[in-house]
C-alpha cells in the first residue's frame, strides 16, 4: 500500500464530562447498535406512522436526523412531484427497503404502485423478507442485472447512492452503465457526486473505496436521457461519512427526477435536455 | 478495504482519567455529553476526523433487538433451536442463540410446559421486565415448538413493559400473528410496575432491574406479581453494600449486594426460594467498558447472576438451590 495515509480508529460511545473535550470513557459499539439499529429504528418509526396513524415516533429527534441523513424522505417528495401513474418502481440502492416503507407511507399520494428491489446478490434475502412481509405489502426482490429493455410504460427507475454507499446497503449499478429508455416513465436519483473536473476515488468512514462521479459527468448523462429533469445539488450533506482528504473535493448529493408530467420542487432547477445538447 | 487509507482498529484506554472522576465512589452526579461516533487518530494521536451517529438508548436498544429477532428467525437460527431439545442435542455455534438469554428462555420453555401439562392447556401468564421489541416472544415460540410441539400462541400470555415508546412499537409491529389480548404491551419505567399480585404465573427481568429507577422495589414487585416462578439475570456486587454507577449512556446503574437479595429471600421464604442457573464475570462480559469510573479492582468483584425464584414445583433441571451466605 504506496503512500496510504495511517490511521487508528474505534467506533463507539465517547463519554465527555458536559463541556469539557477530554473523553472519561469509551465503549466500543459493535455493527447492531450503530447504523444497523438506526435503519431498523427509522423502519419501526415508519411503519408505525402509516398503521397507527401517529407520527410520535418519526418526531423523535434521532429519528429524523437519520432520515435526513439518508434522504428517504426527500426521494419521496421527489416522486410525489411527478404525476406517476400507477407506478412500477424500480429501488437500486436499499438493502432494508427503506424507501419501499416510506412510498407506503405515502401512499394515499402516489396512488398505488408496485416495488421491485433489485440486490446484487441474496444474502439480504432473509431479512428483507422478513421485515417485509407479503401480507403487508407485495415486495418483488430480483437479483439479476437489469435489462432496460424488460422496463414497461409504468416503470419508474430509482437509483441511489447515497444508501447504496452505506454499510449493509447494496450499490447500484453506475449510471453510466444505465439507459434509461423513453417509454420508461421516469426517474429519481439519489447520488454521491463531486464538483471536480474528473471522478475522484474516496473512502468511506468504513474504510471502502468508491470512485466518485463528477456532477458534470452525471448532468451530461441526465440530458442523454432526453428528458426534463428538475435537480438539486446539496454540496455539503452528509459530508463527513467520507475520511477528509487534503485538497480534494468534499462528496455532496445531487437530487434529480424527471417524469413526463412533473412539478418543480422549490430549490430545485430546471434543467432541459436541449441545454446539455 | 481501503487501498489509500492504512486503517487499524485500536480502542482508545481512558480508564487513567476515569479514575479520578470517581464517579461509582460517590455518588456524585456529574452532567456527560455522550457521543457515539467514529474517531480517526493521526500517527501523533490528535484527532484526524469524526463522524458522529444521531443515536440514544432507545434506538441502540430497539434496533439492536429488532437485529437479533430477525437472527432469531432465521432458518439457521430455526434449525440450531430445534436441536437443542434432542436427546443428544447438539450446541448451537450461531452467537446469537449464545448468552444469559438463550438459558432465561430455555429454563422458561419447560417451565411453561410443566404448566400447560398441569393446568389443563390454560396459557401461562408471563411478564417480561424491559420487553423492548419481544424477542423472547419469538424464542419462546421456536422452543415451545421444539420441546414440546407447542406454540407461544397456543401457550402463553405474554404481558411486556418496557420505558420506550420505539421498542413498544416494534414489537406489536413484528409479532403481527399474536392477537393484542395475548401479546399485552404495557409504556412505563421499569420500577412502576402496577400489575397486581400474583397475577402472573411467570417474569422474566434480563439485565433491566439494576438500571430503573428503583431496583429494589422492582424486584420486589416482580416476586411479588409472580406466582410461580420469576428468572432474573442481575448484576451483583461482592461489595457489601450495593452501589451506583453511570454507565455508558449516562443512566444510572444499581449493583445489588448480597445482602439485597438476602433481603428479599427471607421476605417472600413462605412463596418460594432462590435457584441459581449461570453466572458471568463482569471481566468476560460481551459488552466490556459499560461503566464509567469504576476500577478495574471494583469490576472484579461484579458479575451477572442468572437467578430463578419459584416455588418447589417448579424448580427444573439445570437450577440448584442457593444461599445467600455463599454466593459462588
Amino acid at each position: 500500500m504506496k503512500n496510504a495515509t495511517s490511521l487508528t480508529w474505534s467506533a463507539g460511545k465517547f463519554v465527555y464530562p458536559k463541556g469539557s473535550s477530554l473523553p472519561i470513557h469509551f465503549m466500543p459499539l459493535q455493527d447492531f447498535s450503530l447504523e444497523v439499529a438506526l435503519n431498523y429504528s427509522l423502519l419501526i418509526a415508519l411503519r408505525f406512522s402509516r398503521l397507527e396513524h401517529h407520527t410520535g415516533l418519526l418526531s423523535k429527534l434521532e429519528i429524523g436526523q437519520w432520515r435526513y441523513r439518508l434522504l428517504t424522505h426527500e426521494v419521496v417528495e421527489m416522486v410525489k412531484a411527478c404525476d406517476f401513474e400507477q407506478p412500477r418502481f424500480h429501488d437500486f440502492g436499499s438493502n432494508y427497503a427503506l424507501l419501499f416503507e416510506e412510498m407506503k407511507l405515502a401512499k394515499n399520494e402516489i396512488g398505488n404502485f408496485e416495488y421491485l428491489l433489485h440486490l446484487s446478490d441474496t444474502s439480504h434475502d432473509h431479512h428483507i423478507n422478513t421485515l417485509h412481509l407479503i401480507e403487508d405489502w407485495p415486495l418483488q426482490l430480483c437479483q439479476k442485472p437489469i435489462d432496460p429493455s424488460l422496463l414497461s410504460t409504468y416503470s419508474v427507475v430509482i437509483i441511489n447512492t447515497v444508501l447504496g454507499v452505506r454499510p449493509q446497503h447494496d450499490f447500484p449499478p453506475p449510471l453510466e452503465s444505465f439507459s434509461l429508455p423513453s417509454h420508461a416513465q421516469g426517474c429519481v436519483l439519489t447520488m454521491r457526486v463531486c464538483e471536480s473536473q474528473t471522478p475522484i476515488v474516496r473512502t468511506t468512514v468504513y474504510g471502502k473505496d468508491f470512485i466518485i462521479p463528477t456532477l458534470d459527468s452525471a448532468l451530461q448523462r441526465m440530458g442523454e436521457a432526453k428528458r426534463h429533469w428538475y435537480w438539486q445539488w446539496l454540496s455539503k450533506h452528509d459530508t463527513g461519512f467520507f475520511i477528509p482528504e487534503p485538497d480534494v473535493p468534499d462528496v455532496g448529493v445531487l437530487l434529480a427526477y424527471t417524469a413526463r408530467t412533473a412539478s418543480k420542487l422549490p430549490k430545485f432547477r430546471s434543467l432541459a435536455y436541449e441545454e446539455i445538447v | 478495504m481501503s487501498n489509500r487509507f492504512s486503517l487499524k482498529s485500536v480502542n482508545p484506554d481512558y480508564s487513567t482519567f476515569s479514575e479520578e472522576v470517581t464517579v461509582s465512589d460517590s455518588n456524585s452526579i456529574i452532567a456527560l455529553d455522550i457521543q457515539t461516533k467514529f474517531q480517526f487518530l493521526s500517527d501523533d494521536g490528535s484527532v484526524y476526523h469524526e463522524y458522529q451517529f444521531p443515536s440514544d438508548r432507545d434506538i441502540q436498544n430497539c434496533g439492536g433487538y429488532v437485529d437479533k429477532l430477525i437472527k432469531y428467525r432465521s432458518q439457521l437460527a430455526r434449525e440450531a433451536t430445534a436441536n437443542m431439545f434432542q436427546t443428544n442435542p447438539i450446541s448451537p455455534e450461531l452467537p446469537v442463540l449464545k448468552g444469559r438469554s438463550i438459558l432465561v428462555d430455555t429454563l422458561l420453555t419447560k417451565m411453561i410446559d410443566r404448566f400447560i401439562v398441569n393446568n389443563a392447556s390454560t396459557k401461562a401468564k408471563l411478564f417480561d421486565h424491559g420487553c423492548t421489541v419481544a424477542e423472547h416472544y419469538e424464542m419462546l415460540d421456536q422452543m415451545l415448538h421444539a420441546y414440546s410441539n407447542r406454540s407461544a400462541l397456543d401457550s402463553i400470555s405474554y404481558y411486556g413493559l418496557d420505558l420506550s415508546p420505539l421498542a413498544l412499537a416494534g414489537a406489536r409491529l413484528l409479532h403481527p400473528e399474536a392477537p393484542p389480548s395475548d401479546l399485552n404491551l404495557i409504556l412505563s419505567e421499569g420500577s412502576d410496575i402496577s400489575v397486581p399480585s400474583n397475577s402472573m404465573d411467570f417474569s422474566m427481568s434480563i439485565g433491566v432491574i439494576n438500571h430503573v429507577a428503583n431496583p429494589i422495589h422492582a424486584l420486589d414487585r416482580l416476586i411479588d406479581l409472580t406466582r410461580l416462578a420469576a428468572i432474573f439475570v442481575l448484576w451483583i456486587t461482592e461489595e457489601p453494600q450495593g452501589f451506583w454507577a453511570v454507565n455508558h449512556s449516562g443512566f444510572s446503574n444499581y449493583f445489588l449486594s448480597v445482602k439485597d437479595l438476602a433481603y428479599m429471600a427471607e421476605s417472600y421464604g413462605h412463596k418460594g426460594s432462590f435457584h441459581f442457573a449461570d453466572f458471568t464475570p463482569e471481566k468476560s462480559s460481551t459488552q466490556p467498558n459499560s461503566y464509567v469510573g469504576v476500577a478495574p479492582e471494583r469490576l472484579e468483584l461484579m458479575g451477572s447472576y442468572t437467578l430463578v425464584f419459584c416455588t418447589d414445583e417448579y424448580v427444573v433441571p439445570g437450577l440448584s438451590p442457593i444461599n445467600f451466605g455463599n454466593l459462588p
